[in-house]
């Protein structure tokens, strides 16, 4: 079998210097080639060992006084069966899959674009809440944040959990 | 079966997988923010790594299919798509290994393949491969083999000179 690696090489090339024109003059959606550091950086690269905090990010103790200062919108961005399990006092329900499919469901829980937000999910291992605070920000919503800990960060450090 | 046939069957699924790939990228390429959240459910790819997996590989997969279509380099661009399926079916083994809840989005945001239907789907496609890369390995040899009969036969003609 005649593979030519040059070829291969050259269709690679192809691709890429189209992708990087079409991402720079035509596309409705551009994005930098780096992802940047995530809101709130959690996910993996968080220790699941101190789950209450995040590198760099929101702790619990933030998320705590965020709540009593009553300016800050919490959303709980998990599914409702586990928005229904437990959730931080006065969360709001806003599952990613849900507004992935239609964003109208961040008004209609009670969000405006002005509004102070503050997402979290199950855990330092859950993207829930960073896919749902990316959405956010690109469909206008100016200052979200990601608790990284989650619910699970929450509970550990003492946080009460409201169940419906 | 005779070469006519081979090359038959090389052209009609070098076609029909050409035009799921190119049908695939056109509906990645215009949303490729969408396509990194599909990427990071994987937790297979270091984090910096997810934007220029969806801004370059719709385009590979929209390069490579226009050329199985046109018949062009397809033996190369065959190889590339086998490499990709092989790590699509790598990465969804292993994100159902350890349970993750992924959606592949294998052909924009819209779709909501499982990890099994997108081993289902790249095993498929391999199989598609192997059939395009042995057909047109069989048509090559066949080829070699006429031609070096034709030689042979070229300098059978000579030899009653030489004698």
């Amino acid at each position: 079998m005649l593979v030519s690696a040059y070829r291969m090489v050259l269709i690679l090339l192809l691709s890429l210097v189209l992708a990087a024109g079409y991402n720079r003059l035509a596309s409705p959606a551009p994005i930098p080639w780096v992802t940047p550091p995530r809101p709130g950086a959690g996910g993996a690269s968080t220790s699941s060992s101190h789950p209450s905090t995040a590198e760099g990010g929101l702790t619990a103790a933030d998320v705590k006084r965020a709540i009593e200062s009553g300016l800050v919108k919490l959303v709980d961005a998990r599914s409702p069966e586990e928005f229904a399990e437990g959730h931080i006092p006065g969360a709001l329900n806003l599952p990613i899959k849900q507004y992935k499919e239609d964003f109208g469901l961040a008004y209609q829980v009670g969000l405006r674009q002005e509004d102070d937000i503050i997402v979290y999910c199950k855990s330092p291992e859950c993207d829930e809440s960073v896919d749902l605070t990316e959405r956010l920000t690109r469909n206008g919503f100016t200052k979200v944040r990601n608790y990284a800990g989650g619910i699970e960060g929450w509970k550990a450090a003492g946080g009460p959990v409201e169940k419906p | 079966m005779n070469t006519d046939r081979l090359i038959d069957i090389r052209a009609r699924l070098s076609l029909v997988v050409g035009v799921v790939f190119i049908y695939a990228a056109v509906q990645k390429i215009p949303d490729p923010q969408s396509f990194v959240s599909n990427i990071r459910h994987f937790k297979l790819m270091p984090d910096w790594s997810l934007n220029a997996l969806a801004l370059g590989l719709p385009w590979l997969e929209l390069v490579a299919g226009a050329m199985l279509v046109l018949g062009v380099w397809v033996a190369e661009a065959t190889v590339i798509f086998l490499l990709m399926s092989l790590g699509y079916i790598f990465g969804a083994a292993r994100a159902l290994a350890l349970g993750l809840d992924i959606s592949c989005g294998c052909f924009g945001k819209d779709y909501k393949g499982s990890a099994t239907d997108v081993i289902l789907v790249n095993a498929a496609l391999v199989v598609a491969y192997v059939l395009i890369l042995a057909a047109g390995r069989a048509v090559r040899r066949r080829r070699t083999v006429r031609v070096e009969a034709l030689i042979a036969g070229s300098r059978g003609e000579g030899e009653p000179q030489r004698r």
